[in-house]
Protein backbone atom coordinates (compact mmCIF):
# COMPACT_ATOMS: atom_id res chain seq x y z
CA UNK A 1 0.00 0.00 0.00
CA UNK A 2 1.45 3.37 -1.04
CA UNK A 3 -0.14 6.50 0.25
CA UNK A 4 0.42 10.17 1.07
CA UNK A 5 -0.77 11.90 4.21
CA UNK A 6 -0.76 15.66 4.75
CA UNK A 7 0.06 16.26 8.39
CA UNK A 8 -2.30 18.67 10.14
CA UNK A 9 -0.45 18.86 13.44
CA UNK A 10 0.83 22.33 12.62
CA UNK A 11 0.61 24.88 9.76
CA UNK A 12 3.70 23.36 8.07
CA UNK A 13 1.48 20.71 6.49
CA UNK A 14 4.24 18.17 5.77
CA UNK A 15 3.47 15.71 3.00
CA UNK A 16 4.34 12.34 4.47
CA UNK A 17 4.65 9.38 2.15
CA UNK A 18 3.52 6.10 3.66
CA UNK A 19 4.86 2.74 2.52
CA UNK A 20 4.21 -0.64 4.01
CA UNK A 21 6.59 -3.59 4.17
CA UNK A 22 6.64 -6.80 6.21
CA UNK A 23 7.81 -4.99 9.36
CA UNK A 24 5.11 -2.32 9.28
CA UNK A 25 4.76 1.22 8.00
CA UNK A 26 7.56 3.44 6.73
CA UNK A 27 6.94 7.18 6.90
CA UNK A 28 8.99 9.71 4.94
CA UNK A 29 8.84 13.48 4.72
CA UNK A 30 7.81 14.50 8.24
CA UNK A 31 9.83 17.39 9.67
CA UNK A 32 9.07 16.38 13.26
CA UNK A 33 8.05 13.29 15.24
CA UNK A 34 4.44 14.44 15.57
CA UNK A 35 4.09 13.87 11.84
CA UNK A 36 4.80 10.17 12.15
CA UNK A 37 2.21 9.54 14.84
CA UNK A 38 -0.29 11.66 12.93
CA UNK A 39 0.34 9.69 9.74
CA UNK A 40 0.12 6.38 11.63
CA UNK A 41 -3.30 7.34 13.01
CA UNK A 42 -4.44 8.53 9.57
CA UNK A 43 -3.55 5.29 7.77
CA UNK A 44 -4.68 2.89 10.50
CA UNK A 45 -7.79 4.52 11.95
CA UNK A 46 -8.49 8.14 10.89
CA UNK A 47 -10.83 9.98 13.25
CA UNK A 48 -12.93 13.10 12.85
CA UNK A 49 -15.18 15.28 14.99
CA UNK A 50 -18.68 15.27 13.47
CA UNK A 51 -21.00 18.26 13.80
CA UNK A 52 -24.64 18.64 12.71
CA UNK A 53 -27.93 20.23 13.72
CA UNK A 54 -30.94 18.55 15.36
CA UNK A 55 -34.57 19.58 15.02
CA UNK A 56 -36.14 21.10 18.14
CA UNK A 57 -39.75 21.45 19.29
CA UNK A 58 -39.48 25.26 19.15
CA UNK A 59 -40.41 27.71 16.41
CA UNK A 60 -38.07 30.37 17.78
CA UNK A 61 -35.04 28.13 17.37
CA UNK A 62 -36.01 25.23 15.06
CA UNK A 63 -32.53 23.63 15.04
CA UNK A 64 -29.85 23.22 17.68
CA UNK A 65 -26.20 22.40 16.88
CA UNK A 66 -24.53 19.21 18.16
CA UNK A 67 -21.09 17.57 17.95
CA UNK A 68 -19.36 14.34 18.86
CA UNK A 69 -17.58 14.96 22.16
CA UNK A 70 -14.43 13.32 20.78
CA UNK A 71 -13.23 12.35 17.30
CA UNK A 72 -14.96 9.25 15.94
CA UNK A 73 -13.54 6.71 13.46
CA UNK A 74 -14.18 7.86 9.90
CA UNK A 75 -15.94 4.59 9.12
CA UNK A 76 -18.72 5.52 11.58
CA UNK A 77 -19.31 9.04 10.24
CA UNK A 78 -22.21 8.12 7.95
CA UNK A 79 -23.85 5.95 10.60
CA UNK A 80 -23.63 8.51 13.37
CA UNK A 81 -25.03 11.24 11.11
CA UNK A 82 -27.97 8.99 10.25
CA UNK A 83 -28.60 8.45 13.94
CA UNK A 84 -28.28 12.18 14.75
CA UNK A 85 -30.86 13.12 12.10
CA UNK A 86 -33.43 10.76 13.67
CA UNK A 87 -33.50 12.79 16.87
CA UNK A 88 -35.67 15.67 17.90
CA UNK A 89 -34.84 17.63 21.02
CA UNK A 90 -37.03 19.44 23.55
CA UNK A 91 -35.99 22.92 24.65
CA UNK A 92 -34.62 24.17 26.99
CA UNK A 93 -31.16 22.64 26.47
CA UNK A 94 -27.76 23.35 27.95
CA UNK A 95 -24.43 23.21 26.14
CA UNK A 96 -23.01 19.73 26.86
CA UNK A 97 -26.37 17.92 27.23
CA UNK A 98 -25.98 14.38 25.89
CA UNK A 99 -28.24 13.48 22.96
CA UNK A 100 -26.72 10.10 22.04
CA UNK A 101 -24.49 8.27 24.48
CA UNK A 102 -21.76 5.76 23.67
CA UNK A 103 -22.63 5.43 19.99
CA UNK A 104 -22.17 1.80 18.85
CA UNK A 105 -19.84 1.19 21.80
CA UNK A 106 -17.27 3.64 20.45
CA UNK A 107 -17.28 5.64 23.68
CA UNK A 108 -18.34 8.66 21.64
CA UNK A 109 -21.28 10.79 22.79
CA UNK A 110 -23.20 13.37 20.80
CA UNK A 111 -23.63 16.58 22.81
CA UNK A 112 -25.50 19.87 22.36
CA UNK A 113 -23.22 22.85 21.59
CA UNK A 114 -25.61 25.73 22.24
CA UNK A 115 -27.67 26.55 25.33
CA UNK A 116 -31.17 27.80 24.69
CA UNK A 117 -32.62 29.90 26.11
CA UNK A 118 -29.37 31.31 27.45
CA UNK B 1 -37.07 61.33 19.18
CA UNK B 2 -36.12 59.20 22.18
CA UNK B 3 -32.48 59.34 23.22
CA UNK B 4 -30.42 56.91 25.28
CA UNK B 5 -27.14 58.00 26.84
CA UNK B 6 -24.10 55.79 27.45
CA UNK B 7 -20.36 56.03 27.91
CA UNK B 8 -19.69 53.57 25.09
CA UNK B 9 -21.90 52.22 22.30
CA UNK B 10 -20.75 49.07 20.51
CA UNK B 11 -22.18 48.28 17.10
CA UNK B 12 -22.29 44.53 16.49
CA UNK B 13 -22.60 41.67 19.01
CA UNK B 14 -20.32 39.17 17.30
CA UNK B 15 -16.88 38.05 18.45
CA UNK B 16 -15.40 41.57 18.29
CA UNK B 17 -18.36 43.41 19.84
CA UNK B 18 -18.66 40.98 22.75
CA UNK B 19 -14.95 40.91 23.63
CA UNK B 20 -14.64 44.71 23.56
CA UNK B 21 -17.86 45.13 25.58
CA UNK B 22 -16.55 42.85 28.33
CA UNK B 23 -13.24 44.66 28.47
CA UNK B 24 -14.86 48.11 28.73
CA UNK B 25 -17.65 47.13 31.13
CA UNK B 26 -15.13 45.61 33.56
CA UNK B 27 -14.06 49.19 34.44
CA UNK B 28 -17.61 50.19 35.35
CA UNK B 29 -18.33 52.24 32.21
CA UNK B 30 -21.95 52.26 30.96
CA UNK B 31 -21.95 50.12 27.82
CA UNK B 32 -24.61 49.29 25.23
CA UNK B 33 -24.27 46.64 22.53
CA UNK B 34 -26.45 47.05 19.42
CA UNK B 35 -27.12 44.18 17.01
CA UNK B 36 -29.61 43.62 14.19
CA UNK B 37 -29.97 39.88 14.90
CA UNK B 38 -32.24 38.40 17.61
CA UNK B 39 -29.32 36.74 19.47
CA UNK B 40 -25.87 37.67 20.72
CA UNK B 41 -23.01 35.84 19.00
CA UNK B 42 -23.00 37.04 15.40
CA UNK B 43 -21.83 34.70 12.67
CA UNK B 44 -20.30 32.29 15.22
CA UNK B 45 -23.77 30.84 15.81
CA UNK B 46 -23.98 29.47 12.28
CA UNK B 47 -20.41 28.10 12.31
CA UNK B 48 -21.36 24.80 13.96
CA UNK B 49 -18.09 23.08 12.95
CA UNK B 50 -15.20 22.85 15.40
CA UNK B 51 -11.74 24.39 15.37
CA UNK B 52 -12.39 27.66 17.20
CA UNK B 53 -10.60 28.79 20.33
CA UNK B 54 -7.33 26.83 20.02
CA UNK B 55 -5.28 29.93 20.76
CA UNK B 56 -7.55 31.68 23.26
CA UNK B 57 -8.95 28.75 25.25
CA UNK B 58 -6.40 26.03 24.31
CA UNK B 59 -9.20 23.70 23.26
CA UNK B 60 -11.20 23.06 20.12
CA UNK B 61 -14.68 24.53 20.28
CA UNK B 62 -17.52 24.89 17.79
CA UNK B 63 -18.68 28.41 16.87
CA UNK B 64 -21.75 28.38 19.16
CA UNK B 65 -19.63 27.09 22.08
CA UNK B 66 -17.03 29.80 21.50
CA UNK B 67 -19.77 32.44 21.41
CA UNK B 68 -21.40 31.07 24.55
CA UNK B 69 -18.23 31.64 26.60
CA UNK B 70 -18.60 35.36 25.87
CA UNK B 71 -22.41 35.52 25.99
CA UNK B 72 -22.63 34.03 29.49
CA UNK B 73 -20.05 36.51 30.73
CA UNK B 74 -21.90 39.42 29.13
CA UNK B 75 -25.12 38.35 30.82
CA UNK B 76 -23.37 38.39 34.19
CA UNK B 77 -22.18 41.97 33.66
CA UNK B 78 -24.16 45.18 33.71
CA UNK B 79 -24.22 45.66 29.93
CA UNK B 80 -27.29 46.89 28.05
CA UNK B 81 -28.15 44.83 25.00
CA UNK B 82 -30.29 46.06 22.12
CA UNK B 83 -31.18 43.15 19.84
CA UNK B 84 -33.27 43.20 16.65
CA UNK B 85 -31.88 46.73 16.43
CA UNK B 86 -30.27 48.14 13.31
CA UNK B 87 -27.89 51.08 13.44
CA UNK B 88 -28.81 53.12 10.38
CA UNK B 89 -26.61 56.21 10.68
CA UNK B 90 -23.79 57.56 12.70
CA UNK B 91 -22.79 61.17 13.36
CA UNK B 92 -19.68 62.40 15.17
CA UNK B 93 -19.76 65.70 17.04
CA UNK B 94 -16.94 67.07 19.17
CA UNK B 95 -17.46 65.14 22.38
CA UNK B 96 -20.63 63.25 21.64
CA UNK B 97 -21.24 60.56 19.05
CA UNK B 98 -24.73 59.74 17.89
CA UNK B 99 -26.16 56.57 16.35
CA UNK B 100 -29.62 56.34 14.82
CA UNK B 101 -31.14 52.99 15.72
CA UNK B 102 -34.29 51.34 14.51
CA UNK B 103 -35.88 48.37 16.29
CA UNK B 104 -39.24 46.61 16.37
CA UNK B 105 -39.38 46.88 20.15
CA UNK B 106 -38.29 50.50 20.75
CA UNK B 107 -39.08 52.13 17.40
CA UNK B 108 -36.66 54.74 16.05
CA UNK B 109 -34.33 56.31 18.56
CA UNK B 110 -30.88 57.79 19.07
CA UNK B 111 -28.02 56.44 21.14
CA UNK B 112 -25.56 59.05 22.42
CA UNK B 113 -22.14 57.98 23.62
CA UNK B 114 -18.72 59.40 24.44
CA UNK B 115 -17.07 56.64 22.42
CA UNK B 116 -18.17 54.15 19.79
CA UNK B 117 -16.69 50.77 18.91
CA UNK B 118 -17.33 49.66 15.34
CA UNK B 119 -17.65 45.86 15.38
CA UNK B 120 -19.96 45.19 12.44
CA UNK B 121 -17.85 42.45 10.92
CA UNK B 122 -17.79 41.76 7.22
CA UNK B 123 -19.94 40.37 4.45
CA UNK B 124 -19.34 38.03 1.57
CA UNK B 125 -18.35 38.93 -1.93
CA UNK B 126 -20.92 37.58 -4.36
CA UNK B 127 -21.57 36.83 -8.01
CA UNK B 128 -21.90 40.54 -8.78
CA UNK B 129 -18.36 41.16 -7.52
CA UNK B 130 -17.00 38.55 -9.94
CA UNK B 131 -19.02 39.36 -13.01
CA UNK B 132 -19.69 35.80 -14.16
CA UNK B 133 -21.64 35.67 -17.45
CA UNK B 134 -24.80 33.64 -17.94
CA UNK B 135 -28.43 33.60 -16.88
CA UNK B 136 -29.75 34.63 -13.49
CA UNK B 137 -31.57 31.57 -12.18
CA UNK B 138 -32.37 30.56 -8.60
CA UNK B 139 -29.83 28.38 -6.81
CA UNK B 140 -26.94 30.83 -6.54
CA UNK B 141 -25.89 31.56 -2.96
CA UNK B 142 -22.90 32.81 -1.07
CA UNK B 143 -21.39 30.03 1.07
CA UNK B 144 -22.21 31.87 4.29
CA UNK B 145 -25.84 32.29 3.32
CA UNK B 146 -26.09 28.58 2.53
CA UNK B 147 -24.48 27.92 5.92
CA UNK B 148 -27.11 30.01 7.65
CA UNK B 149 -29.98 28.36 5.75
CA UNK B 150 -28.70 24.92 6.67
CA UNK B 151 -27.47 25.41 10.23
CA UNK B 152 -29.93 27.94 11.63
CA UNK B 153 -33.07 27.59 9.53
CA UNK B 154 -32.68 23.93 8.54
CA UNK B 155 -33.08 24.25 4.76
CA UNK B 156 -30.89 22.32 2.33
CA UNK B 157 -30.01 24.86 -0.37
CA UNK B 158 -29.56 22.26 -3.13
CA UNK B 159 -28.72 18.67 -4.04
CA UNK B 160 -25.98 18.87 -6.67
CA UNK B 161 -23.60 21.64 -5.73
CA UNK B 162 -20.58 23.35 -7.29
CA UNK B 163 -18.54 25.69 -5.11
CA UNK B 164 -16.71 28.69 -6.55
CA UNK B 165 -13.61 29.71 -4.61
CA UNK B 166 -11.67 27.67 -2.07
CA UNK B 167 -12.15 29.98 0.90
CA UNK B 168 -12.67 28.31 4.26
CA UNK B 169 -16.43 28.85 4.40
CA UNK B 170 -16.83 27.16 1.02
CA UNK B 171 -14.70 24.19 2.12
CA UNK B 172 -16.59 23.82 5.39
CA UNK B 173 -19.85 23.92 3.41
CA UNK B 174 -18.60 21.23 1.02
CA UNK B 175 -18.32 18.82 3.96
CA UNK B 176 -21.49 20.04 5.64
CA UNK B 177 -23.52 19.57 2.45
CA UNK B 178 -22.01 16.12 1.89
CA UNK B 179 -23.00 15.20 5.45
CA UNK B 180 -26.58 16.31 4.81
CA UNK B 181 -26.92 14.14 1.71
CA UNK B 182 -26.15 16.65 -1.03
CA UNK B 183 -23.53 15.88 -3.65
CA UNK B 184 -20.65 18.34 -4.01
CA UNK B 185 -19.32 18.03 -7.55
CA UNK B 186 -16.26 20.23 -7.29
CA UNK B 187 -14.57 23.35 -5.98
CA UNK B 188 -13.38 25.79 -8.65
CA UNK B 189 -10.47 28.06 -7.64
CA UNK B 190 -9.06 30.78 -9.91
CA UNK B 191 -5.64 30.80 -8.16
CA UNK B 192 -3.01 28.08 -8.63
CA UNK B 193 -3.17 27.33 -4.87
CA UNK B 194 -6.10 26.86 -2.47
CA UNK B 195 -7.03 29.90 -0.42
CA UNK B 196 -8.39 27.99 2.59
CA UNK B 197 -6.49 26.32 5.43
CA UNK B 198 -4.74 23.02 4.61
CA UNK B 199 -6.71 21.38 7.38
CA UNK B 200 -9.97 22.23 5.61
CA UNK B 201 -8.68 21.13 2.21
CA UNK B 202 -7.86 17.71 3.67
CA UNK B 203 -10.83 17.17 5.98
CA UNK B 204 -13.54 18.77 3.85
CA UNK B 205 -12.49 17.86 0.28
CA UNK B 206 -9.99 14.97 0.21
CA UNK B 207 -11.95 12.99 2.81
CA UNK B 208 -14.93 12.91 0.44
CA UNK B 209 -13.04 12.80 -2.88
CA UNK B 210 -14.38 16.20 -3.91
CA UNK B 211 -12.33 17.47 -6.87
CA UNK B 212 -10.48 20.78 -6.45
CA UNK B 213 -9.97 22.55 -9.79
CA UNK B 214 -7.06 24.96 -9.29
CA UNK B 215 -6.42 27.68 -11.92
CA UNK B 216 -9.97 27.23 -13.20
CA UNK B 217 -12.84 29.69 -13.55
CA UNK B 218 -16.59 29.51 -14.12
CA UNK B 219 -17.22 30.96 -17.57
CA UNK B 220 -20.96 30.44 -17.80
CA UNK B 221 -23.98 29.72 -15.64
CA UNK B 222 -26.81 27.85 -17.41
CA UNK B 223 -30.47 27.48 -16.47
CA UNK B 224 -33.56 29.64 -16.71
CA UNK B 225 -35.53 29.18 -13.48
CA UNK B 226 -32.97 27.11 -11.57
CA UNK B 227 -29.25 26.55 -12.13
CA UNK B 228 -28.85 23.60 -14.52
CA UNK B 229 -25.12 23.55 -15.22
CA UNK B 230 -21.93 25.57 -15.09
CA UNK B 231 -19.12 25.78 -17.61
CA UNK B 232 -15.66 25.43 -16.08
CA UNK B 233 -12.57 26.63 -17.97
CA UNK B 234 -8.88 26.15 -17.13
CA UNK B 235 -6.60 29.17 -17.06
CA UNK B 236 -3.42 28.99 -19.10
CA UNK B 237 -0.94 31.79 -18.36
CA UNK B 238 -3.80 33.65 -16.75
CA UNK B 239 -6.08 33.40 -19.78
CA UNK B 240 -9.14 31.10 -19.93
CA UNK B 241 -8.62 28.43 -22.60
CA UNK B 242 -12.14 27.80 -23.83
CA UNK B 243 -11.16 24.90 -26.03
CA UNK B 244 -10.67 22.97 -22.79
CA UNK B 245 -13.93 24.06 -21.11
CA UNK B 246 -16.15 21.40 -19.57
CA UNK B 247 -19.67 21.36 -18.18
CA UNK B 248 -20.80 20.28 -14.72
CA UNK B 249 -24.52 19.64 -14.31
CA UNK B 250 -25.70 20.98 -10.99
CA UNK B 251 -28.63 22.73 -9.35
CA UNK B 252 -26.75 24.95 -6.95
CA UNK B 253 -23.74 27.24 -7.03
CA UNK B 254 -22.06 28.53 -3.86
CA UNK B 255 -19.64 31.45 -3.83
CA UNK B 256 -16.79 31.46 -1.34
CA UNK B 257 -14.73 34.24 -2.85
CA UNK B 258 -13.66 36.45 0.00
CA UNK B 259 -15.07 38.86 2.51
CA UNK B 260 -15.36 42.64 2.63
CA UNK B 261 -15.54 44.68 5.85
CA UNK B 262 -19.03 46.16 6.20
CA UNK B 263 -18.41 49.90 6.46
CA UNK B 264 -21.41 51.79 5.06
CA UNK B 265 -22.19 53.07 8.56
CA UNK B 266 -18.57 54.09 9.04
CA UNK B 267 -18.61 56.04 5.80
CA UNK B 268 -21.91 57.74 6.75
CA UNK B 269 -19.89 59.50 9.47
CA UNK B 270 -17.20 60.55 6.99
CA UNK B 271 -14.56 58.23 8.44
CA UNK B 272 -11.55 57.49 6.18
CA UNK B 273 -11.31 54.00 4.68
CA UNK B 274 -8.10 52.10 3.87
CA UNK B 275 -8.43 50.84 0.27
CA UNK B 276 -6.17 47.83 0.97
CA UNK B 277 -8.33 46.42 3.77
CA UNK B 278 -11.74 47.94 3.11
CA UNK B 279 -11.76 48.90 6.78
CA UNK B 280 -11.20 52.27 8.43
CA UNK B 281 -7.70 53.71 8.80
CA UNK B 282 -6.77 53.45 12.47
CA UNK B 283 -4.03 54.87 14.67
CA UNK B 284 -2.05 52.95 17.29
CA UNK B 285 -5.08 53.05 19.61
CA UNK B 286 -7.31 51.44 16.93
CA UNK B 287 -9.08 54.80 16.72
CA UNK B 288 -10.45 55.82 13.33
CA UNK B 289 -10.11 59.26 11.74
CA UNK B 290 -13.05 60.35 13.91
CA UNK B 291 -11.97 61.11 17.51
CA UNK B 292 -13.57 58.63 19.90
CA UNK B 293 -14.67 56.13 17.23
CA UNK B 294 -12.74 52.85 17.42
CA UNK B 295 -12.80 49.73 15.24
CA UNK B 296 -11.87 46.09 15.76
CA UNK B 297 -12.43 42.64 14.29
CA UNK B 298 -13.50 41.96 10.73
CA UNK B 299 -14.88 45.45 10.18
CA UNK B 300 -11.29 46.68 10.50
CA UNK B 301 -9.67 43.95 8.41
CA UNK B 302 -10.77 40.39 7.64
CA UNK B 303 -9.18 37.87 10.01
CA UNK B 304 -8.77 34.13 9.38
CA UNK B 305 -9.14 33.06 13.03
CA UNK B 306 -11.77 34.27 15.48
CA UNK B 307 -9.20 34.02 18.28
CA UNK B 308 -7.35 36.98 16.76
CA UNK B 309 -10.62 38.90 16.44
CA UNK B 310 -11.30 38.48 20.16
CA UNK B 311 -7.74 39.42 21.01
CA UNK B 312 -7.83 42.57 18.88
CA UNK B 313 -11.20 43.52 20.39
CA UNK B 314 -9.83 43.14 23.92
CA UNK B 315 -6.95 45.45 23.03
CA UNK B 316 -9.42 47.87 21.46
CA UNK B 317 -11.53 47.79 24.64
CA UNK B 318 -8.48 48.73 26.72
CA UNK B 319 -7.79 51.65 24.38
CA UNK B 320 -11.39 52.86 24.69
CA UNK B 321 -11.04 52.84 28.48
CA UNK B 322 -7.76 54.77 28.30
CA UNK B 323 -9.43 57.26 25.95
CA UNK B 324 -12.38 57.79 28.32
CA UNK B 325 -9.91 58.43 31.13
CA UNK B 326 -8.10 60.96 28.95
CA UNK B 327 -4.82 59.03 29.20
CA UNK B 328 -3.92 58.81 25.53
CA UNK B 329 -4.93 62.26 24.33
CA UNK B 330 -1.50 63.83 23.84
CA UNK B 331 0.47 60.79 22.76
CA UNK B 332 2.85 61.21 19.86
CA UNK B 333 2.46 58.64 17.12
CA UNK B 334 4.46 57.91 14.00
CA UNK B 335 3.29 56.62 10.64
CA UNK B 336 3.47 52.97 9.61
CA UNK B 337 4.49 52.50 5.99
CA UNK B 338 3.85 49.32 4.02
CA UNK B 339 6.63 48.23 1.68
CA UNK B 340 7.51 45.36 -0.65
CA UNK B 341 5.43 42.15 -0.71
CA UNK B 342 2.99 43.20 1.99
CA UNK B 343 -0.70 43.86 1.37
CA UNK B 344 -1.33 45.80 4.55
CA UNK B 345 -0.22 46.42 8.12
CA UNK B 346 -2.69 47.25 10.91
CA UNK B 347 -2.68 49.65 12.76
CA UNK B 348 -1.56 52.46 10.48
CA UNK B 349 0.38 54.27 13.23
CA UNK B 350 2.73 53.28 16.05
CA UNK B 351 3.73 54.78 19.36
CA UNK B 352 7.14 55.19 20.93
CA UNK B 353 6.36 54.75 24.62
CA UNK B 354 4.43 51.46 24.71
CA UNK B 355 4.46 48.01 23.14
CA UNK B 356 3.03 47.88 19.60
CA UNK B 357 1.24 44.90 18.10
CA UNK B 358 0.81 44.68 14.33
CA UNK B 359 -1.24 42.37 12.13
CA UNK B 360 -0.40 41.97 8.47
CA UNK B 361 -0.80 39.95 5.30
CA UNK B 362 1.71 39.04 2.62
CA UNK B 363 1.05 39.70 -1.07
CA UNK B 364 3.01 36.62 -2.14
CA UNK B 365 3.29 32.88 -1.50
CA UNK B 366 6.84 32.17 -0.38
CA UNK B 367 8.92 29.78 1.71
CA UNK B 368 11.52 31.25 4.05
CA UNK B 369 10.73 34.96 4.03
CA UNK B 370 12.05 37.69 6.32
CA UNK B 371 9.95 40.47 7.72
CA UNK B 372 12.04 43.65 7.92
CA UNK B 373 10.99 46.53 10.14
CA UNK B 374 13.00 49.73 9.86
CA UNK B 375 12.95 53.15 11.45
CA UNK B 376 14.64 55.32 8.85
CA UNK B 377 17.77 53.34 7.89
CA UNK B 378 18.02 51.43 11.18
CA UNK B 379 16.67 47.88 11.31
CA UNK B 380 14.36 47.58 14.31
CA UNK B 381 13.44 43.96 13.82
CA UNK B 382 14.24 41.12 11.45
CA UNK B 383 11.76 38.28 11.76
CA UNK B 384 12.34 35.05 9.84
CA UNK B 385 9.12 33.39 8.65
CA UNK B 386 8.91 29.77 7.55
CA UNK B 387 6.14 30.24 5.06
CA UNK B 388 3.98 33.20 4.06
CA UNK B 389 0.84 33.37 1.96
CA UNK B 390 -1.93 35.94 1.51
CA UNK B 391 -4.47 33.63 3.18
CA UNK B 392 -2.58 33.54 6.48
CA UNK B 393 -2.38 36.65 8.60
CA UNK B 394 0.63 37.01 10.88
CA UNK B 395 1.49 39.22 13.81
CA UNK B 396 4.54 40.94 15.23
CA UNK B 397 5.14 42.78 18.48
CA UNK B 398 7.61 45.61 18.86
CA UNK B 399 8.73 46.70 22.29
CA UNK B 400 9.28 50.38 23.03
CA UNK B 401 12.96 49.63 23.93
CA UNK B 402 13.57 48.65 20.31
CA UNK B 403 12.38 51.99 19.00
CA UNK B 404 14.49 55.15 18.70
CA UNK B 405 13.01 58.46 19.70
CA UNK B 406 13.95 60.20 16.45
CA UNK B 407 11.80 62.89 14.96
CA UNK B 408 11.54 64.29 11.49
CA UNK B 409 9.51 67.48 10.95
CA UNK B 410 8.12 67.10 14.48
CA UNK B 411 6.86 63.54 13.87
CA UNK B 412 8.51 60.25 14.86
CA UNK B 413 10.29 58.60 11.92
CA UNK B 414 7.92 56.34 9.95
CA UNK B 415 8.12 52.62 10.77
CA UNK B 416 8.69 50.79 7.50
CA UNK B 417 7.54 47.22 7.01
CA UNK B 418 8.64 45.00 4.13
CA UNK B 419 8.98 41.33 3.30
CA UNK B 420 12.12 39.92 1.70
Amino acid sequence: MDNEVICLSCPNGCRISVKQDRNGFIFEGAKCERGESYAYQEVTDPKRVVTAVIRTNSEILPYIPVKTDKPISKKYVRAILKEIYKHEIKLPVRCGDVVISNFMDTGVNVVVTRSFPL
Amino acid sequence: MKEKIYDVAIIGAGAAGMASALEIASTGARVVVIDREPHLGGILLQCIHNGFGLHLFKEELTGPEYAERFISEIKRKDIDILLNSTATRMAVFQTIKQINVCSSEHGVFKVNAKAIVLAMGCRERNRGNLGIPGTRPAGIFTAGLAQRLLNIDGYLPGKRVVIVGSGDIGLIMARRLTWTGAEVLGVVEILPYPSGLTRNIVQCLYDYDIPLYLSHVITKIEGRDRVEAVEVTPLENGIPNQSKSFRIECDTLLFSVGLVPENELTQSAGIKINPETGGPIVDARLMTSAEGVFACGNVLHVHDLVDWVSQEAQLCGKEVVAFLEGKTRDETQGRVSVGANLKYVIPNKYRLKTKNRFSMRALVVQDKATLMIKQGERVVKRLPLRHVKPAEMFHVEIKSEDLDEVYENGEPLPLQFSLE
